[in-house]
């Protein structure tokens, strides 16, 4: 029996197409709220996205959503509104007319249908243009209207592919508050992205996937703990990256050292002792540095890290 | 917006949730998209003018009926066999038919609606309805005027008789862009190129198979919709004649008309099932083949 919060469970989910394993022997569950899929292209985001919204059967194992499988399960797919990645519309239709429409194929009368899709244009800023072709508009309004046509149906959960691919700065800020009000009016989000920063802004929990398995589930901090686990990565910035990297060649904690451009990238198993040493040296030998800069500052750096 | 607005709002959202639809508003809601976006293609531009284009010969002929009168019933009869149900139910099938599946997966759209609680057997029932009416409501318009021009020439009044003959090859035009139809929309749910597929299927394989005696004709569609016309004049009759001509007589299993209308029927709702049972099972991605 799922708890309550729980709206997501996979048990050994798997997809294949051929000889191309594209989930591998996925087990976790999805809490309600506000949930950052990661990953770089090819790890598995589109495919477990595609399970979930019930346009994939697995290959093996159980996915539910809401407690039922979701592939042709026509209560499941009532509660969900999916945003795909692809821009493609029907040809010569008008934003409004778009979103009506696939508010009718929801099952809703025109009356409905009409008002839903006002509202809907309405919250994504599209009311002034929402009445001209699509055709016409630019690629941060065409992904405005069809996040609209997701949040049309009023959906429990929603799902959003690479939302922010394609938004101005302006648009990409408008995004994120949408979906932090979204989280906040208590739905669920799944969003994807290869981006971690864009991630980072609408939510603390993320499920990190590489190669279509888990590389690491839970939020920020939990994964920054996953860390210490492994070598961190120190830029230096000096006129002689040489001088300073061969302070550090001998250390039985550094793991490996790379050059480019007047900088030095020293990975380290043990980031105190690298960080004491180092400091120790330009207080004591004068050596040059321009700057330091740890690579950990962001999910970026854990992202790297986890997948190496 | 208020609290009490919002909550109103949100009330009316989870009552339409736990409301589905019925299956004939999803059917409906298909069909009426499909006549919706039918006429903003720019195919069917193009089909609009291939249609309108027999027209012309009948008018011609009226203009120069001083010179040349020919009977207005044969110029008819032969613009509605060849032209209407031989060239162009089966063009359109092969224009619009292909693209009623095959649209939706090629251009990326089909996410948004098998993502909607609509169950897909209706959704493909609603797009070969709607093909059914858009293409019949232009084929027909073309052919009555046409009618109504060959009325103009000689031995061809318009009353009951003629009337009848015009509803007998408009009721086969219907059948034959229902059978046609229904194949062409398979093949575009099935396979990656179902333009080529449905041209060797109907100018190649239909043409071998009416040559050949025997039943062999009865796997096409061509076999249905000629039994069903009024007069024949064709490949096949030329072909049996010339078979008889060398002193052997041929098996020809003909087909009357009603057994021939029924057979086209259950062509059409045979290969409309097959669709649908393809579109619930297949699992359409992005690259067409990954899933296949």
């Amino acid at each position: 029996m799922s708890a309550p919060n729980i709206i997501l469970e996979t048990e050994g989910l798997s997809k294949w197409f051929g000889e191309v394993v594209a989930v591998n022997n996925l087990t976790l569950s999805l809490e309600q709220g506000v949930t950052g899929l990661l990953g770089p292209n090819g790890a598995g985001k589109s495919t477990f996205i595609r399970l979930c919204t019930g346009l994939y059967a697995p290959s093996r194992g159980t996915i539910a959503l809401f407690g039922s499988p979701p592939r042709h399960n026509l209560d499941v797919l009532r509660m969900i509104g999916y945003c795909p990645e692809s821009d493609v519309f029907y040809e010569g239709m008008t934003g409004f007319e778009f979103v009506q429409w696939l508010c009718r194929y929801w099952g809703m009368s025109w009356r409905d249908a009409k008002r839903s899709a006002v509202e809907a244009c309405e919250r994504v800023g599209m009311t002034a243009r929402m009445k001209d072709p699509i055709t016409t508009y630019s690629k941060g309004m065409r992904q405005r209207i069809k996040i609209a046509q997701a949040l049309a149906l009023d959906p429990e959960f929603l799902v959003l592919d690479e939302p922010m691919q394609g938004l101005d700065p302006e648009g990409r800020e408008e995004m994120f508050s949408l979906i932090g009000a979204l989280g906040k009016e208590g739905r669920s989000v799944l969003v994807s992205s290869h981006i971690l920063y864009e991630i980072e802004r609408v939510t603390n929990t993320v499920l990190l996937l590489h190669q279509g398995s888990v590389l690491a589930h839970g939020s920020v901090r939990h994964i920054r703990d996953l860390i210490d686990e492994h070598p961190h990565a120190v830029t230096i910035e000096s006129r002689d990256p040489k001088r300073v990297a061969a302070q550090f060649v001998s250390d039985a904690a550094t793991l490996g050292i790379e050059y480019s451009n007047g900088q030095v990238v020293i990975r380290t198993s043990d980031p105190n002792a690298f960080y004491q040493k180092l400091n120790d040296l330009v207080l004591d030998s004068g050596l040059d540095i321009a700057s330091i800069r740890c690579a950990d500052d962001d999910l970026q750096s854990v992202f790297e890290y986890l997948i190496h | 917006m208020t609290n009490r607005g919002i909550k109103e709002e949100r009330m009316l959202s989870e009552k339409l949730q736990k409301t589905p639809a019925p299956y004939g508003r999803y059917v409906l809601t298909a069909c009426h998209h499909t006549l919706t976006i039918l006429p903003r293609r720019k195919m069917t531009i193009l089909a609009g003018v291939i249609t309108a284009m027999p027209i012309s010969i009948p008018i011609l002929l009226v203009m120069n009926s001083s010179i040349w009168d020919p009977e207005g019933e044969a110029v008819f009869i032969r613009l509605a066999q060849f032209v209407y149900i031989g060239a162009l139910c089966p063009l359109f099938a092969l224009l619009f038919g292909t693209s009623l599946i095959g649209e939706d997966v090629e251009n990326q759209t089909f996410p948004y609606l098998f993502t909607r609680p609509i169950p897909r057997s209706a959704w493909v029932l609603g797009r070969f309805l709607g093909y059914v009416i858009g293409t019949s409501a232009m084929l027909a318009g073309s052919m009555a005027v046409t009618f109504l021009a060959c009325t103009q020439l000689s031995k061809f009044p318009l009353d009951g008789g003629t009337l009848a003959l015009f509803g007998q090859f408009a009721g086969a035009t219907l059948m034959s862009l229902a059978g046609y139809g229904a194949v062409c929309m398979f093949l575009g749910a099935l396979v990656r190129h179902p333009v080529v597929i449905g041209i060797l299927f109907m100018f190649l394989w239909q043409r071998l198979a009416v040559m050949v005696a025997g039943y062999v004709d009865f796997l096409t569609v061509e076999k249905y919709v000629s039994a069903m016309l009024p007069r024949r004049e064709g490949l096949e009759d030329a072909w049996h004649r010339l078979i008889s001509s060398l002193g052997v007589e041929p098996l020809v299993v003909d087909v009357g008309p009603w057994p021939a209308a029924f057979a086209l029927a259950g062509i059409s709702a045979g290969f409309v099932f097959l669709t649908a049972y393809v579109v619930v099972n297949r699992e359409y991605s992005a690259a067409r083949s990954a899933s296949a």
